[in-house]
């Protein structure tokens, strides 16, 4: 029990340290480069690529950063976007389903490819299996409030 | 400085757009410090305005900030922006980390990939990679590589063992994330298991095709 307990502090603590290193100098360099040339002309790039996905520009700045640092940490500019500008459940839930297939690329992919995962596999297969699932997901939810808007034509839901 | 009821209240689709938590609403005045321009209205500490009166372009280049004054202003913003965050994901973290710690000690995870070895043969994999893939799902990816190295995989394997995992990872915690963002949980969950054990059943097929 004092084992499980100490595991669970000092697990805690690593956690949350390593959360810490990489979540607030990367709001920090976010803050302060997010209105920058470069980033803006990244962001665009990205936008356009996720267009036919159903995602507006909005979204495609949280998803970008979600995309490269991981759900966990991107998880935190993902909530500080949503919370900053209101947009639309449909347009969360879109990015919430690309990033819950791909995330993390760039760590997560590194791991498995130090113990011996084909790369072009685990990155180029999972992305491409990201955007079909995202691409579905979006036909649904597209159809679906269709559905809605004809059931009741001046509905403002 | 009056809330507009057009375009700001109105998503993409024409509906009002999500309301956040109160808690999350409060937190966000004080990290958005700044204003966030979305389309026709300004965004100001989490209250919808109306856009402030621009200034005439010669005052705007003249009043353009140095890199060093937007550092400046830009710098402490971010500092509590990140720190917000921060105390946001621990409150997430930690409880399902704890969760997941007992979860182990109780045998429940050892359990749960006995269950899962008939379905671990329909993707190409042995009964035995089951562990390695439940460890992903509640703990979390160094765990699963950890339990991936003590087994004998060939390369095909260990590459659609590794899908599985990408995609399906850390379920309890990440969850948590999503929840904080208005989702569900647990029905991402159950669509990140599913969609890649159907992933790396894909990709098994794939790969003998073309071998």
């Amino acid at each position: 029990m004092g084992q499980l307990l100490w595991q669970f502090l000092h697990g805690s603590f690593t956690l949350l340290l390593r959360v810490f290193v990489i979540v607030v100098p990367m709001m920090v360099v976010l803050e302060v480069f997010e209105g920058s040339r470069p980033f803006r002309r990244l962001v665009r790039l990205w936008a356009r690529l996720m267009a036919p996905l159903g995602m507006t520009e909005e979204i495609a700045t949280p998803t970008l950063v979600g995309f490269l640092f991981g759900l966990a940490y991107g998880g935190g500019v993902i909530i500080r976007e949503t919370r900053r500008r209101r947009m639309s459940r449909r347009q969360v839930f879109l990015m919430s389903v690309f990033l819950s297939q791909v995330h993390s690329i760039v760590e997560d992919s590194l791991v498995f490819v130090a113990v011996g995962a084909a790369a072009l596999w685990i990155v180029g297969f999972r992305l491409a299996w990201a955007a079909a699932v995202t691409a579905l997901m979006s036909a649904v939810t597209a159809a679906a409030l269709r559905r809605r808007a004809r059931r009741r034509p001046e509905g403002d839901d | 400085m009056l809330r507009r009821e057009g375009r700001c209240d109105k998503d993409d689709e024409g509906r009002p757009a999500v309301t956040l938590e109160a808690g999350l609403a409060g937190a966000g005045a004080g990290a958005g410090g700044g204003a966030a321009h979305t389309g026709a209205c300004v965004r100001i500490g989490g209250v919808t305005r109306e856009p402030p009166d621009l200034p005439d372009l010669p005052d705007l280049l003249e009043a353009a900030p140095t890199f060093r004054e937007a550092l400046r202003r830009d710098l402490p913003r971010g500092v509590r922006s990140g720190l917000v965050t921060f105390w946001s994901l621990a409150r997430a973290m930690v409880p399902a980390y704890g969760l997941a710690l007992v979860l182990e000690k109780l045998g429940v995870i050892a359990a749960i990939a006995r269950v899962a070895q008939p379905v671990m043969s329909l993707v190409g994999l042995p009964g035995s990679a089951a562990v390695p893939l439940v460890m992903g799902y509640v703990l979390n990816i160094y765990a699963a590589v950890g339990a991936m190295t003590a087994l004998h995989l060939s390369a095909a394997q260990i590459t659609v063992l590794a899908l599985a995992i990408l995609i399906g990872h850390n379920l309890l915690v990440e969850g948590a994330v999503l929840r904080r963002a208005g989702m569900s949980g647990v029905g991402f969950g159950v669509l990140r298991a599913l969609s890649g054990l159907l992933a790396a059943g894909v990709a098994n097929l794939l790969m003998k095709a073309f071998s």
